[in-house]
């Protein structure tokens, strides 16, 4: 799967702009990261990719690259 | 930070916490309140963890226990009625982690009163949502009840008007169909109890709501103004009761809110001799509106125009649950009808939430 479909809906669930550096991002990094987004960023990841995170993961889940790992551990890998 | 189970000790740092994130509660803060909410239950204490960062107490998820007869079953369940995280921790994950600890108890979670921004955290916790109840309004006055509601109306002179006119009509109508039957009463015994026993089946999924839970509720309480409207027959049986709570917003609005009632979905007569006492009682201290909160079928075929104004809140209505470990709850809870009149009545609201969509918590972000 190529990772703009990752980064799509990382600008999409945070409500970012399209030219921003996705794969820097960090919780809190922006002001759109904040809590209710990143629940708001979970259930789009699993609608997206049709997954169930772990409470663990959710709260573990703390970057974009991070992220990323944590897809890879449930079958999504993405192609830069 | 950690995340820990609620122990007296902390009960100065906790209240101190609280007062801090709900100025505008008096209740919220106080120590008599918080005890008897959190420690004088008739089922039991409230699940109530802390988030704590160096012996402070940075956040606080708060229950109270319930007790939902179901069809064959009685299964304890804890109503969610506050989270609350410290301003300057909000840029951490501490409301998940509440969120987290919480829902690994295994015990039977039930909130209400969701806020719309708020659903993501209940959709990844994996709670279950039901859209079980709608709310109802009567309006005696519309001007103040349109202050509460935010709302700006046309024709001001003629809102003015209505608001002096409408509740002498009410107040006529009220005189007309004064419902005999209907007391004030204020020592619920046990016959609450065996009519709560004989009405449960017939009410789908019901909170317990026998004499025990009636005195905690409302006479119990260090707080607030609670009336209990009790009908008997005209040998005295107990029939069924409404209780009914005050509320006001300074400068907006004063208005009576139905906490709860009891009676046979298959008595529509009662329910409206009920409803008509409450609201009478409204009427007379001086309410804008009377609010309830009604999820029965039968009870909510009742509450018609012009009489009535239904005004669906999804999902501040909705209920929203999360079974816990015990074996057979998740069926038991996940089902249909619910008796539910109001689980979120101590909530700390910011007074629109009455009419609209908003957060009748304290803020989360």
């Amino acid at each position: 799967m190529p990772l703009s479909a990752l980064r799509a809906v990382f600008v999409e669930a945070l409500g970012l702009p399209p030219d921003t550096d996705v794969d820097a991002l960090t919780y809190r990094s922006v002001p759109q990261w904040d809590s209710v987004a990143h629940m708001a960023l979970i259930a789009r990841l699993e609608s997206r990719f049709d997954l169930m995170l772990e409470t663990d993961e959710v709260l573990d889940l703390s970057s974009f690259a991070r992220c990323r790992e944590i897809l890879a551990a449930h079958g999504c890998r993405f192609d830069d | 930070m950690q995340i820990i189970a609620y122990d007296p000790a902390w009960r100065d740092a906790t209240l101190a916490f609280r007062r801090r994130m709900y100025p505008c509660n008096p209740q919220a803060g106080d120590e008599q309140h918080f005890v008897w909410r959190q420690e004088r239950h008739p089922f039991g204490a409230g699940l109530s963890l802390l988030a704590v960062q160096d012996g402070q107490v940075i956040g606080h998820w708060l229950g109270i226990p319930e007790r939902i007869r179901c069809p064959g079953a009685v299964r304890t369940c804890q109503w969610m009625v506050d989270l609350a995280v410290a301003p300057e921790h909000r840029d951490t994950m501490a409301a998940m982690q509440l969120f987290r600890a919480a829902g690994a108890r295994g015990e039977n979670l039930l909130a209400i009163g969701v806020p719309e921004d708020l659903l993501p955290f209940y959709t990844v916790f994996r709670w279950q949502r039901l859209a079980i109840a709608d709310t109802f309004f009567r309006v005696f006055q519309p001007g103040p009840s349109a202050t509460m509601a935010e709302r700006s109306l046309p024709m001001a002179p003629l809102v003015r008007l209505a608001d002096r006119l409408l509740p002498l009509a009410w107040r006529a109508r009220s005189a007309l169909r004064r419902a005999t039957s209907v007391r004030l009463e204020s020592q619920p015994g046990q016959e609450f109890d065996r009519l709560f026993d004989e009405l449960a089946p017939s009410l789908g999924r019901c909170g317990d709501r026998g004499s025990a839970w009636l005195r905690w509720k409302l006479f119990d309480r260090p707080c607030g103004a609670h009336e209990l409207l009790v009908a008997r027959d005209p040998a005295g049986r107990l029939q069924g009761w409404i209780a009914l709570k005050r509320r006001e917003r300074a400068g907006k609005a004063r208005w009576a809110e139905i906490v709860d009632f009891l009676c046979h979905p298959d008595r529509p007569d009662l329910f409206d001799e009920l409803v008509e006492a409450a609201s009478s009682r409204a009427l007379q201290a001086g309410c804008a509106f009377v609010r309830l909160r009604c999820a029965l079928p039968e009870h909510c075929a009742r509450l018609r125009r012009p009489s009535w104004v239904r005004q669906v809140r999804s999902p501040i209505d909705d209920l929203f649950l999360l079974p816990g470990a015990d074996p057979g709850a998740r069926g038991d809870l996940l089902g249909h009808p619910w008796h539910l009149s109001s689980g979120a009545s101590d909530s700390v609201d910011t007074g629109q939430d009455e009419w609209l969509d908003a957060s009748p918590t304290g803020p989360l972000r």
